[in-house]
């Protein structure tokens, strides 16, 4: 994907961090804290989708969250359109609610079940004050069809539609105002394989008919290698690996981006299926995270450096960035093993 | 000579009463489990696959429900058997995965506890030696330090861990078969990979056979050696994993493969999606199930085609064999 270099991004992160602190102790002392985001910094360039993957407690939902400030940030910095939000109130942030806007997995839980979907559909325009009445219903009726829906659509309620029509729904909402930037929160990982390429293609049409920007959150990397432009690979709230999306599976520099892709199951039997690796155990608690590399204790290549300096995201000449002491070149580094 | 399959499963029927009249969840299912052999069964939710499954253990004990049909295990019918007898051969000759393992696990025991409970209702063993046994098959699993594992309780596992433990238990009588639905849906895909590898082993070390129900299909290109594809509560094909994966003989097995984005080479600018959803099992469509989405279907699909095809790879559609070569996709890179 061609940018021009004059542009600006449309988001960006700078060392975002996100601190969970569990309400258990009345001691503050023995409260303990969680670093669901750690110090993670990330652009997304107009136009161009961000991937985001990880398998669960890396982060990357909480990322998501804080990257719309449904979450208040810890620490670090956030900028949204060349604007810097991270302290914005939430009387502050919610003009801004027409520019950035969420889908998630469970499209029901964000529908309130005892309205009808024209109503939930009209809400957004109501809320920000747009349009007179019959104008919204004319707009609430475009949505449903661009979304694949009929207009008849809006007179039932959420729980008469299927998994995906639901997603559809969840979506027409998001894209109300036309938002400039849509966050998905594994917005297909609940739906039937069918259904999921369904809404795949649905949300790479809309892309590109209103020009939208999205970060796309996903645990399935064939799922976010399909709609992204770069992917990001997230492990223990860190960043460890970035890069283009077609690159970063099948090259990966970081030895967890090598583990994740070998982990998948292939189901194209005539690919070449890469030899396992196995990993090594589970994923360390969130709570204690190993110092230094927080892949080391499970990483097959670990040496000593990486028990005693957290490795720092370093952009290559080829606009990969990893955080490895130790990079891998290609999918099969000799010697290594 | 001919070997009788460890399993048989003939005509199976599941039909549930409802309010909303008749739910046709499994509509004449048939097919074989040899020995020594992993069957995977996928399709997406309301498939059917599950209540298949469900329906073998004798776990369907809805008063509405209604099962017809022959489930012979080891040449004994299991269908109709008395609860007690049934009881004689579940967790014994066979075992059982679910999605969650605290399914299986209770919270209040720990996992060696609930591994001899096991052990000692199916076979005389004394409690020393069963805990000895259970310590050994907290060890094949794979788990690390298995002697305190033994003593720890379900929580104090990570899910990863939960579903090894589950797996020894249902390993502990040494099954001839385990049943297994969705057993690695739940999990990350790292400890996916090891619990899969773990199921693989179980066949070499205990010759167990097993079917392993799944709605994704890199698990069953993975572990299985046959697999029957489901649509609304039939199977539309089936046959040896190499033969239904790479040369697929339905339309709905086509949408399904294209509707998986690649992990390498050229993304597709839109992925085959198949279009619209499975029809509601209390109102089926005449004839192919599967007819309302199949952009082949015409005239003669009104009419419920039966599984036919070359020995061994089965398909239930009426496309004759030339036009089945003719509309597969070709897939990328097939060898």
């Amino acid at each position: 994907m061609t940018m021009a270099t004059a542009q600006k991004p449309l988001l960006r992160a700078t060392k975002l961090s996100k601190i969970y602190k569990s309400g258990r102790s009345l001691l503050p002392s023995r409260r303990q804290q969680v670093h669901a985001v750690n110090e993670v910094s990330l652009e997304v360039m107009p136009g161009e989708t961000l991937g985001i993957v990880g398998e669960s407690g890396c982060g990357k939902s909480s990322l998501g969250r804080c990257l719309t400030r449904l979450q208040d940030i810890s620490s670090g910095r956030l900028e949204f359109d060349g604007r810097d939000i991270t302290d914005l109130s939430l009387r502050q942030i919610r003009p801004l609610r027409r520019e950035m806007q969420m889908v998630f997995q469970d499209p029901a839980a964000s529908l309130n079940a005892r309205r009808r979907v024209g109503d939930l559909l009209a809400e957004p325009f109501r809320i920000h004050g747009i349009g007179a009445r019959s104008e919204i219903e004319d707009r609430v009726s475009e949505l449903l069809r661009r979304v694949g829906l009929r207009s008849e659509h809006a007179l039932r309620f959420p729980h008469e539609f299927s998994g995906g029509q639901k997603q559809r729904i969840g979506i027409a909402r998001a894209l109300a105002l036309h938002p400039k930037l849509l966050v998905a929160d594994e917005p297909v990982s609940a739906l039937d394989v069918s259904i999921q390429a369904q809404i795949i293609n649905l949300l790479a049409e809309l892309r590109e008919e209103f020009g939208l920007t999205y970060v796309f959150i996903a645990h399935d990397l064939a799922v976010v290698r399909q709609i992204s432009n770069r992917v990001a690979v997230m492990y223990l709230g860190a960043i460890v690996e970035v890069g283009d999306a077609d690159e970063v599976f099948s090259t990966p520099r970081h030895p967890y981006t090598r583990v994740l892709r070998e982990a998948m199951p292939e189901p194209r039997l005539h690919a070449k299926r890469p030899e396992r690796a196995q990993v090594k155990g589970d994923l360390p608690s969130p709570f204690s995270p190993p110092p230094g590399c927080p892949f080391h204790t499970r990483c097959a290549f670990a040496k000593e450096r990486r028990e005693v300096q957290r490795p720092a995201l370093v952009k290559a000449a080829d606009g990969r960035a990893v955080a490895c002491h130790y990079p891998l070149d290609g999918p099969h580094p000799t010697g290594l093993a | 000579m001919r070997f009788e399959p460890l399993l048989e499963v003939k005509d199976l029927t599941v039909h549930f009463r409802s309010e909303e009249g008749l739910v046709e969840a499994v509509r004449g299912v048939s097919f074989n489990v040899g020995r020594n052999e992993i069957l995977g069964l996928v399709g997406e939710s309301g498939s059917g696959k599950s209540q298949t499954l469900l329906a073998i253990m004798g776990l369907i004990d809805s008063p509405n429900a209604v099962l017809s049909g022959s489930i012979r295990f080891e040449g004994q019918e299991l269908m109709g058997l008395p609860r007690r007898a049934l009881d004689r051969i579940r967790g014994k000759k066979i075992g059982m995965i679910f999605q969650d393992p605290m399914t299986s696990l209770t919270p209040v025991h720990t996992i060696g506890a609930q591994i001899v409970e096991t052990l000692r209702a199916h076979e005389q063993i004394g409690r020393k030696a069963a805990k000895d046994r259970a310590v050994e098959l907290i060890d094949a699993v794979g788990i690390p330090a298995p002697r305190s594992v033994a003593d720890r309780y379900p929580h104090q596992l990570s899910g990863g861990m939960r579903q090894r433990a589950v797996i020894a238990m249902a390993m502990s009588c040494n099954p001839a078969l385990l049943l297994a639905d969705e057993p690695t849906t739940a999990l990350d895909v790292t400890v996916q990979a090891q619990i899969l590898d773990l199921i693989g082993k179980l066949r070499e070390d205990f010759g167990s056979s097993v079917i392993l129900v799944t709605h994704d299909l890199g698990v069953v290109a993975e572990t299985a050696d046959k697999v029957n594809v489901m649509y609304a509560g039939r199977i539309v094909e089936e046959g040896p994993k190499e033969a239904v994966f790479l040369q697929p003989r339905h339309p709905y097995s086509w949408g399904l493969f294209g509707s998986i984005p690649p992990f390498d080479g050229p993304r597709p600018a839109r992925l085959s999606a198949i279009p619209g959803a499975p029809p509601k099992l209390s109102a089926l469509p005449k004839g192919c199930s599967f007819r309302p989405r199949c952009p082949h279907a015409h005239d003669a699909c009104l009419q419920e085609p039966p599984l036919a095809g070359p020995v061994g790879h089965r398909s239930a559609c009426v496309l004759p064999d030339a036009a089945i070569e003719e509309l597969a996709p070709r897939q990328e890179g097939a060898a």
